[in-house]
């Protein structure tokens, strides 16, 4: 086995993005397949990451580096996953309620999607119901994911499920929810798919609808 | 079915009959018996005493122990057949009644003036209106229809009584009559958490009486959000009449020690939130973006109209946005704000910590959402300052020293305790720069530390490494708003010459924790200045000042706020900050956020 998936991982979650160039780069020298060094390099090195900041071993800043220090290394791993032709894992659209304009959130559960080999679409804050929808058959979507921060714009979620409903996608694409004020309970009474407490768990989760839609 | 629960309120035991299997949280909720500061189960707070079957987010909550004691959490509670509740002790509260008081020009906003009924002049009687302004030399008048309705049996008591009557004026407009020669003037600061209350004698310019209680509409929420949910689901009137309901007993009461019938006038200051609520105006849009509020201008109402058994004419203060309140502007006037020529800096903390920078003869300022942890609300073992909080930490010889409100048995800790032990903990390197606890244990705290517990205190008492991390979310935004008006005023801190601290965590913290654990930057630790309860004297004088409203407004008018939230470099803000000041990380490179 090779040790350099290790000094990927390893400097990924210190947020060493030099690091991480150069041993991505030996890898490719190496003859490694670009799926493999995704698979057992950055996202390894992310999954602990996730793992940690779930156990809060680690917080927020912590996630934000290793996750700029990952995206170093899937952009010079994209060309050759591209030519290979490895097809995505899925793809999520994420974005935060409308009349809400908390981001933070929203972003980490995207940075955790896409460590885990998914394709997400960020379409920001502020999202009217139906722009979820839009997103989703424009990009051919397997999961929306909105995120509220407040009591009173968690209402909105609602709307997505209507808006959902009332679409060409109903019943193809399944709406994960999440935020401070949002729990199982809350999500079952509005008609949402699913709801997860944290990123990892989110981006866990969109993987597993995912698998199954592409199975 | 409907099924019988009883439920025990210290002395007194009540039967409720509730639908089998509904939850109990509408009724505690609906009487006022209980708190729910979450209201969606997350908590842990809304403790209760319960004969029934836990539930696995019960357990896991609040840890077998406790569970075995028969504590439940009144959310996920519901009614079943041969129930029992106890419901927990209402502790006392202390309000902060004192502020750093300074002589000015007393001229009260209303005048009570006497006046004396004459014979009509002309050949046909006067109407009452006529016969009242013109015995107290006024032209015109603003009294309410109910005060109209009132005015002839008033004017034929005086008479047969041979009574003397007074007139309420302010300039040249009559607001109200009464027999009565005291003169007095109640002032309100409705917090969010707390309501305070100070009775005045206009005439010696003192204080007669201070009263402070929980805000009567904690159970519709615990933070302005949550309560405005509450008034879009089911309308405004639950929440005003908590409120003004309220107000009333608390204005009865501290007239009745007073030994007095009716105040003069009546100034209210508080958040834009609970101005809208106290006047019944719905909040609705101050809990969306883009947070807009119906009016944050003064107003002058008839107490009687805003359903308060009082014929005084009342002030609302004005605001300056949604989440700069009528109390933040008292706060400015009470430290003469309208006349500063040195830069300052203002900040009170709470759910929501309102900061104000002066500097280029303007006003900048913020409101940054720290959460309720600073209040105790969010933390595992978290609670209010009141008896039984652990309000400060030191190293001692023996290791963990801390102090207890009113030295009784440690309840919890409240928000300058936490801001001492994580300063301490960060000084002892248990705590790392990244806020990650240490497991190491061979430093002074070693049998003070627990690996899933944190920091203990007592068995019971403790502060866990998530509590460290809501403590981090907190302090960084509320450093990301200093620093973002900071760069907005293009001015650096050791331009500051005061730093005012108002409210009461603001006046409870020990400046040196704050500067420690990154809340304030360093270089304005000599320059703080503690006021007290800043909004309550910024009220009063309001009212007692000469040209306060035209004060007030000065000040208004060269406010510029800054929404945090819509501003795209908060997010990188408010993550640089998340670290703990120390030595350096290996956060080398601006903390960063990759655009969307």
């Amino acid at each position: 086995m090779s040790t350099v998936f290790e000094d990927i991982s390893q400097n990924l979650q210190k947020g060493k993005m030099a690091e991480v160039k150069v041993f991505v780069q030996q890898a490719i020298d190496e003859g490694i397949s670009p799926q493999d060094i995704l698979d057992n390099g950055l996202m390894a090195g992310m999954d602990v990451i996730g793992q940690r900041f779930k156990n809060n071993d680690i917080f927020i800043p912590e996630v934000l580096i290793a996750a700029r220090a990952m995206s170093v290394g899937t952009d010079m791993l994209r060309p050759l996953l591209v030519s290979a032709n490895v097809k995505s894992k899925g793809t999520v659209v994420i974005g935060t309620i409308k009349d809400d304009l908390h981001d933070i959130g929203k972003n980490l559960v995207r940075m955790m999607m896409e460590s885990k080999g998914l394709n997400v679409i960020d379409i920001g804050t502020d999202v009217a119901p139906e722009k979820y929808v839009e997103a989703a058959i424009e990009n051919n979507a397997d999961v929306i994911a909105c995120s509220a921060l407040l009591t009173t714009t968690m209402v909105h979620i609602k709307d997505v499920v209507a808006s959902i409903a009332n679409s060409s996608i109903a019943g193809k694409v399944k709406l994960m929810v999440g935020g401070a004020p949002i729990n199982a309970d809350f999500c079952e009474s509005v008609g949402a798919d699913y709801y997860t407490p944290d990123a990892p768990t989110a981006a866990a989760k969109a993987l597993e609808i995912c698998a199954l839609a592409h199975a | 079915m409907k099924i019988a629960i009883k439920i025990f309120d210290q002395t007194t035991e009540k039967i409720y009959w509730m639908e089998a299997g509904d939850p109990i949280a509408p009724l505690l909720q609906g009487h006022g018996l209980l708190d729910f500061p979450c209201g969606i189960g997350k908590c842990g707070k809304c403790l209760i005493h319960a004969n029934t079957t836990p539930c696995d987010e019960e357990i896991s909550k609040l840890g077998q122990a406790a569970i075995d004691s028969g504590l439940r959490l009144g959310c996920h509670t519901r009614a079943q057949e041969g129930v029992e509740i106890t419901l927990p002790n209402k502790s006392s509260l202390c309000v902060l009644s004192s502020f750093a008081r300074k002589a000015y020009d007393f001229t009260p906003a209303i005048s009570k003036k006497r006046f004396e009924l004459s014979p009509s002049p002309g050949d046909f009687p006067e109407t009452d209106m006529e016969r009242l302004l013109r015995g107290s030399h006024v032209r015109r008048h603003g009294l309410t229809l109910q005060q109209q309705a009132r005015l002839p049996y008033f004017l034929k008591d005086l008479k047969e009584t041979s009574k003397q009557g007074y007139a309420l004026v302010q300039d040249d407009t009559l607001l109200g009559f009464s027999c009565s020669k005291d003169h007095h003037a109640l002032i309100v600061d409705i917090g969010t958490t707390t309501v305070a209350a100070t009775l005045v004698d206009l005439y010696g310019q003192n204080v007669v009486g201070v009263k402070g209680e929980h805000n009567a509409q904690y159970p519709y929420g615990a933070d302005v959000v949550s309560r405005i949910k509450h008034t879009i689901d089911k309308g405004t009137s639950f929440v005003q009449k908590a409120i003004i309901g309220q107000i009333d007993q608390i204005l009865h009461a501290l007239l009745n020690e007073a030994d007095l019938d009716d105040v003069s006038m009546i100034c209210f200051a508080g958040n834009t939130t609970m101005m809208h609520m106290v006047c019944g105006l719905p909040g609705e849009f101050i809990g969306k973006a883009p947070f807009r509020p119906i009016t944050t201008q003064p107003m002058r109402l008839n107490a009687g109209e805003l359903g308060i058994s009082s014929a005084a004419p009342a002030f609302l203060m004005p605001g300056i946005s949604s989440y700069i309140g009528a109390d933040i502007v008292a706060s400015l006037l009470a430290v003469e704000a309208h006349q500063a020529t040195e830069p300052f800096l203002l900040i009170d903390f709470g759910t929501n910590a309102e900061t104000v920078l002066f500097a280029n003869n303007t006003f900048y300022c913020c409101s940054a959402a720290a959460g309720p942890c600073f209040e105790g609300v969010t933390l595992a073992c978290g609670m209010p300052g009141q008896a039984g909080a652990i309000d400060t930490v030191d190293q001692t010889d023996s290791g963990l020293g801390f102090t207890v409100m009113e030295n009784i048995a440690p309840r919890g800790i409240c928000g300058s305790g936490v801001l001492d032990a994580v300063a301490l903990l960060l000084e002892l390197n248990v705590l790392d720069e990244t806020g990650a606890l240490s497991a190491d244990s061979s430093g002074p705290l070693a049998d003070r530390l627990d690996a899933t517990k944190g920091l203990m205190f007592t068995d019971s008492v403790y502060l866990t490494q998530k509590d460290i991390r809501e403590v981090q979310l907190a302090k960084a935004a509320i450093r990301a708003g200093i620093e973002i008006l900071f760069r907005q005023a293009n001015i650096s801190p050791d331009a500051i010459d005061t730093f005012y601290l108002a409210g009461g965590f603001g006046s409870a913290l020990r400046a040196e924790s704050a500067v420690r654990i990154g809340l304030i930057p360093q270089a304005l630790l000599p320059r703080i200045s503690v006021l007290g309860n800043a909004a309550g004297f910024g009220a009063l004088r309001y009212v007692t000042e000469k040209n306060a409203r035209d004060h007030a407004q000065s000040i208004i008018d060269r406010t510029e706020y800054i929404e945090l939230s819509a501003l795209p470099s908060f997010s990188e803000y408010y993550v640089d900050h998340m670290f703990f000041p120390g030595g350096q990380p290996m956060l080398q490179e601006k903390a960063f956020l990759p655009g969307q």
